[in-house]
């Protein structure tokens, strides 16, 4: 008896000392390094605050192939600010906040209020491949920050998304910033434009080639009476903003396969830009826009100048590639 | 020789494992695992936060309108409110027609069942995927009881009528969170028992007929737990006269069965909801924002 007891306890005792072997799985890391997650943080906002103009991220859309959307970011690093610039419609001047937040493993850029960004998530693949309002920070250096979406997309896909190497934004990008020249309200813009049989042509400097087609904007006679709308509509937009309502025009008299002169193509007015982005209209309409996009090869133009002579207008537009380097080259004449 | 191996044994007892019981470890309160939680300095403050600030001093309701993995799971797709739409919302909407109306008249209610967080989403409440269109105020984002939010705020408006059905909605959603804390009672769930639309059946029904067969909407007779938040939600919309006239075309007596249990629960925790109606529709109609 007393050996069986005997036999018990001590197999008791082992168990006790077997279950007490520590393989806990701790924090202990970043607990005892706190200054390094700090430093990383730190250095990633006086790197946010070394670009006066800002950041630019290029994000691929499902219209075009080569030319990628610009998506310029100007943080104020004091009041925690941050205006989101691109070619889908004109900025509201309304506030967006950011933060910047030590997650587990690497510091988080979070963009915390409604933006153009938390748009761009919402929307998804047509507009960017942007998948989520917050980021991990992978990598900060003098003149690059790389960031990725803490999600790639729905519930079921796996962490992490695109790594977004953002660079600081170009000197001469001055369509990003205010007063927005390219603007169909002002009747001193749409004077010998609108209406007019003018030409574009655009230089393709990935491949050295040229297109040229007859181009007539065209809008309502009277700017009070102007179309003005969401640029991804109220249904679908919702939860999102960033945004002034927008303009939208017509460009026609495009002479090219599949699309007749007379087709109405309905484009919107970007933040001095053309937008060709199927705004939710009707389904015939957005067919359309989009089979602009493909014939142009760009889904948008970005003015870039514009000098006017007497009734001459020239406009000289641009789009960029992946690393926001020129690829498309555009210029309107109105042919007077 | 026994005692001394028992006392060994009972050593080993007490003292063995005493803190290896979590296997991450004591949980430390301090961490947060998703993201630090990092409290906004004063000095970044902008007038939302000094109003957020006030209404906790004032309500103890934390108001919370930028998202961090901390707030927003990562298996959620709520978007954010726009700061502009955001300020005037918790202005109007959480002060004045919520907060401090229920706190002022019914403040036993008040005290009890408010609760201690409130999130604002700027679109509506997606799971799953962020790029869905659904248009679902709370959807499942209130079964918690000590957090309550509310989606479509950046359709903010100071137009009555989406003032009104706002504030409604609000109540609505609130009632889902008394059901997680209280549960509806079993007397409630016999009432209708084996006769809700389920999905996609209460989509073609309409009030009228919803209303003949005992509940308040197509969506009430969805299930249960939609039925005593409806239950609720229609004593706010409808004026006391309308509600009984309501009742009495409908001819359903689990209506009315139904409707005066959970009227009786909700004067019980401190607040008569006819009352609560009157007063609802001064806050809305009478001020102007």
């Amino acid at each position: 008896m007393e050996k069986i007891i005997k036999f018990l306890v001590l197999s008791l005792m082992a168990t006790v000392l077997y279950s007490c072997e520590k393989d806990n799985i701790t924090n202990a890391y970043f607990e005892e390094n706190p200054e390094r997650m700090d430093k990383v943080a730190q250095d990633l906002k006086s790197k946010l605050a070394s670009s006066p103009n800002g950041w630019v991220m290029m994000v691929k859309t499902s219209l075009s192939a080569d030319v990628y959307t610009p998506i310029v970011l100007k943080f104020d690093t004091v009041k925690n600010k941050v205006d989101v610039t691109t070619v889908y419609g004109v900025t509201a001047s309304t506030d967006s906040y950011f933060r910047i937040a030590n997650g587990t493993g690497a510091p988080q850029l979070i963009f915390t209020t409604g933006s153009i960004m938390s748009t761009l998530y919402r929307v998804g693949v047509q507009a960017s491949d942007i998948t989520d309002h917050i980021y991990n920070v992978v990598s900060v250096s003098a003149d690059t920050i790389a960031i990725r979406g803490y999600r790639s997309g729905a519930v079921y896909k796996p962490e992490g998304g695109v790594i977004f190497k953002m660079f600081k934004r170009p000197e001469d990008w001055k369509w990003a910033e205010k007063p927005i020249t390219f603007d169909w309200t002002s009747t001193e813009f749409t004077n010998n434009v609108n209406s007019v049989v003018g030409e574009m042509k655009l230089e393709y400097l990935n491949d050295n080639t040229t297109l040229t087609t007859p181009w007539r904007f065209w809008s309502w006679a009277d700017p009070t009476v102007y179309r003005i709308r969401d640029p991804f509509s109220i249904g679908y937009n919702i939860g999102t903003g960033g945004f002034t309502p927008m303009n939208y025009f017509i460009v026609t008299g495009i002479t090219a396969t599949g699309i007749t002169p007379t087709t109405n193509m309905t484009v919107t007015n970007g933040h001095n830009a053309i937008s060709m982005y199927p705004i939710p209209y009707n389904t015939g309409t957005n067919q359309s826009v989009v089979a602009l996009g493909k014939y142009l090869k760009t889904h948008y133009l970005i003015l870039k100048n514009q000098t006017r002579t007497g009734n001459k207008v020239k406009m000289e537009f641009e789009a960029y590639d992946k690393k926001g380097k020129v690829i498309v080259k555009a210029t309107y004449d109105n042919l007077r | 020789m026994k005692n001394i191996i028992y006392l060994i044994t009972a050593l080993f007892l007490v003292t063995g494992c005493k803190k290896d019981n979590y296997p991450l470890g004591d949980i430390d309160e301090t961490v947060d695992y998703f993201s630090k939680k990092q409290v906004k300095p004063k000095s970044q403050w902008n007038e939302l936060d000094y109003l957020c600030d006030s209404i906790q001093k004032a309500y103890g309701v934390e108001i919370i309108y930028e998202y961090t993995p901390r707030i927003i799971a990562g298996t959620t797709f709520f978007m954010p409110p726009q700061y502009d739409k955001a300020l005037p919302y918790t202005k109007v909407m959480l002060d004045k027609l919520w907060l401090n109306l229920i706190k002022e008249k019914h403040p036993k209610f008040f005290n009890k069942e408010t609760p201690i967080e409130f999130i604002l989403a700027g679109g509506f409440v997606h799971f799953n995927d962020p790029t869905t269109t659904a248009t679902a105020a709370g959807a499942g984002m209130n079964a918690q009881y000590y957090r309550l939010g509310m989606g479509g705020v950046n359709n903010f408006s100071t137009s009555k009528s989406w003032l009104w059905n706002h504030i409604v909605t609000l109540y609505h959603e609130h009632a889902h969170q008394i059901d997680h804390k209280y549960g509806r009672g079993d007397d409630f769930d016999r009432v209708s028992q084996g006769r809700y639309y389920g999905i996609p059946g209460y989509a073609s029904v309409n009030n009228t007929n919803a209303r003949k067969d005992g509940f308040w909407t197509g969506y009430g007779g969805y299930a249960p737990e939609e039925d005593f938040a409806t239950t609720v939600e229609y004593m706010l919309r409808l004026t006391k006269a309308e509600h009984t006239e309501e009742i009495r075309k409908s001819g359903s007596a689990d209506l009315e069965d139904k409707y005066k249990m959970i009227h009786q629960r909700y004067v019980d925790m401190g607040v008569d909801l006819h009352e609560l109606q009157v007063q609802l529709d001064s806050v809305v109609y009478k001020v102007n924002y």
